[in-house]
This record gives C-alpha cells, sequence and structure tokens, in this order.
C-alpha cells in the first residue's frame, strides 16, 4: 500500500487519456502532464536539488514520454512507465552536467555517483532555504491545530497511504465522513499557505 | 469558488476521484486558473506533509509543456487494443466455419446441377424431353451470369453449342448472334 502508486481509478482514467494522446489528441497530454507534474518534479527534485533545473528536467521527460507514446502498449500502468522515463532523463541530465564540468567522459552508469557528489546537492539560494522552513513551519503548525478526527484522517491517508475505505474502517465512520475531513484539513493547511506562496 | 470543486481536487489527488469525474475536473482546472493554483497547493502539501521538502512548481509548467508540444508533429497511429486471445480463438474459428459454409454453399449445388446435364444432351438420339432438361444448366448460367467474369460468360456461350448441342441438329447461340441470324 502506497500513495506513490496511483490505484485502479487513476489507471482507468490514464489509460483513456493515452488512447486520446495516440489518437492524435494533445490536449489529453495536458491533462496527464497536470496529474503528474508534482510526482514527476518531486522524482526529479531527488536527483536535480536545483528547483529550476528539476523542472526543465521534467519538462524534458515529459516531452520524451509524448514522443515515445506511440509505442507506449500499457504493458505496465502509465505512472510506472513515465516514472522509468523520468529517472532516465534525470540521470542522463547529472552525466551531462558532469561532463559539462569536468569534460571527462562518464558513463550513463556513473549517474548516481553523480548525484551522490557534494557540489550538485543543496542548490538552493539562502533565500530559498528560508521560504522553504517558512513553508514547512506553516503546515506543521497547521496540522498541530486541527481537530484530532482531522488530523488523524490526513495522516493515515499522507503519512500511511492507506484509502479511504481503509481509514473509514479504521476510524469506525463512513468513507463520506472521511472524505469531508480530509478536505477540510487541507483546506486549513491552504489557508496558512496560500499568504506565503503569493509573496514569492 | 465553490467547496464542491475543491473537494474533488482533494479526492483527485488521492486518487479517490472516479476517472469520469476525474476527466472532467481535469478540464476544468485546464481552464480555470483559481482552481489549478488550488490543486497545486494542495499538492505542494501534500508532499510537504510526507518529505517535509517543498517542491515548487511553476504556475506555467503545464503550458510550457504543452508550447513545446504544439511544435510536434502528430505521427501517433490510432491505437489498436490487443484482444484477449480467446476472442480472438473465436473469431477465428467462425471465420474458418464461415469460409466452410461458403464454399459448401457455392460448389456442392453447382455440381449436382450441371454434370449430368451434358451426358443427357450428348446422346445420340436426344428427345424433345431429354432436350428440354439439358436447357436447365444453361438457363442456370443464364440467371447466374451477373456473378461470372463477362469474358469468361462470352466464352462459355460461344462454345456452348459444341457441349450442348453436339449432333442435335442445333445451332449455338453465338453463331446465331455473331452471324445477326
Amino acid at each position: 500500500m502506497s500513495n506513490q502508486q496511483p490505484n485502479r481509478t487513476s489507471e482507468l482514467l490514464d489509460q483513456e487519456l493515452v488512447q486520446k494522446v495516440q489518437q492524435g489528441d494533445k490536449s489529453a497530454f495536458d491533462h496527464l502532464v497536470r496529474k503528474y507534474q508534482s510526482k514527476i518534479i518531486s522524482l526529479v527534485n531527488r536527483y536535480v536539488k536545483d528547483p529550476n533545473e528539476a523542472q526543465d528536467v521534467a519538462q524534458e521527460a515529459f516531452i520524451k514520454a509524448y514522443r515515445a507514446l506511440g509505442n507506449f502498449r500499457g504493458d505496465s500502468a502509465f505512472y510506472t512507465w513515465l516514472y522509468r522515463i523520468a529517472i532516465n532523463t534525470a540521470k542522463n541530465y547529472l552525466v551531462s552536467r558532469a561532463r559539462r564540468y569536468s569534460e571527462s567522459e562518464v558513463d550513463v552508469t556513473e549517474a548516481e555517483q553523480v548525484y551522490n557528489a557534494p557540489q550538485l546537492k543543496g542548490m538552493d539560494t539562502p533565500d530559498q532555504d528560508l521560504q522553504n522552513d517558512e513553508i514547512v513551519k506553516a503546515i506543521s503548525s497547521a496540522m498541530e491545530k486541527l481537530p484530532e478526527e482531522m488530523r488523524n484522517a490526513i495522516m493515515l491517508r499522507e503519512f500511511e497511504g492507506m484509502s479511504y475505505e481503509e481509514i473509514a474502517q479504521a476510524m469506525e465512520c463512513p468513507v463520506g465522513t472521511v472524505r469531508s475531513r480530509i478536505f477540510r484539513a487541507r483546506e486549513a493547511i491552504d489557508k496558512k499557505l496560500k499568504p506565503l506562496l503569493d509573496k514569492r | 469558488m465553490p467547496d464542491k470543486m475543491n473537494q474533488k481536487i482533494s479526492q483527485f489527488i488521492d486518487d479517490e476521484l472516479p476517472y469520469e469525474e476525474a476527466l472532467q475536473l481535469l478540464t476544468e482546472v485546464k481552464q480555470q486558473p483559481e482552481l489549478d493554483a488550488k490543486m497545486r497547493r494542495y499538492e505542494m502539501a501534500s508532499t510537504i506533509l510526507r518529505s517535509h521538502q517543498p517542491v515548487a512548481i511553476s504556475s506555467d509548467f503545464v503550458d510550457k509543456v504543452s508550447q513545446v508540444l504544439e511544435q510536434e508533429v502528430v505521427y501517433f497511429l490510432p491505437n489498436v487494443r490487443q484482444r484477449p486471445k480467446y476472442i480472438s480463438s473465436a473469431l477465428a474459428v467462425a471465420a474458418g466455419v464461415a469460409g466452410v459454409a461458403i464454399l459448401v454453399a457455392n460448389n456442392v449445388p453447382k455440381l449436382e446441377k450441371t454434370t449430368p446435364a451434358p451426358y443427357v444432351v450428348s446422346a445420340n438420339n436426344p428427345s424433345q424431353t431429354e432436350f428440354k432438361k439439358s436447357q436447365e444448366p444453361v438457363k442456370m448460367a443464364v440467371r447466374k451470369s451477373g456473378s461470372i467474369d463477362p469474358r469468361f460468360y462470352s466464352y462459355l456461350e460461344a462454345h456452348r453449342g459444341n457441349l450442348y448441342t453436339l449432333d442435335a441438329g442445333v445451332q449455338s447461340y453465338a453463331s446465331l448472334a455473331g452471324y445477326e441470324q
């Protein structure tokens, strides 16, 4: 059980969108980008620490995915396939960047070593670090102020990756109540988060 | 902004929204920047809760990808969904049965009706009754002429005298027509 893996409903949506793209509907690909942008940028961010570069690499990964979509036959879930493309794109990016720095030949398999190189980590500026800390603190504070049932519901969802059905069983309440509690928890967090992001 | 839409966004990022509604939601998010921003903030909060690491997503990320793809040539073929094997097998069996049925329907009746005729007509002293019988295959050929290649049909017409009226003292239709008799 993991909230990183899309469930069956999500896969059905992906199948429909992929099919539309394969039939020439480019706008359907926008939906796939919107759906997975956060996950893919987060993933790339593990390799490429600079937020702007991470977004560029994620963008490149989506473009590569679009170009390869004609060959995608649905043997694996779309997200799994996209995930692999994003990882490879990030690794290749690090290798090519290392080449630019060192002007020496680096094998693709050395990407992990390149990733571990200290000079490529912690690319955020001090201002960005400060803003990030501020955001993390604001969200932690909002979580602490949530009523217990809301906090429990969102924690089971975000930390344990449980489905609404599973949370409903754990909390002995209807699924609709879980849905509502998680939504209201998110709204409470969003009230703290929005002003900070608007300042950026 | 109605809470209903925000709640759907919350369900969507948890993969708990039915896919028909999810597709509709994505269309609305694409059209309404406020909903798009809300979705990105919900996702950011979700990421921070799990990893304590904020991930910034620029508001024009989707647009940037879309702009690049605008230049791309659409070269995809229509997606052909692979049928389950049992359907393919059933179709193959059905096609085989249909093929056999067509062959039987076309060949067996022809053999039964056409093969006896020459023997009957080529008798040295054909009676009136026998001659009438001999006309049957010719009539059938005329009735079915639409399905026969015209050149082949002409050939049969030109030579039917040899086949059907041998020693009967009757001129072939082709001979009569050819000399406008």
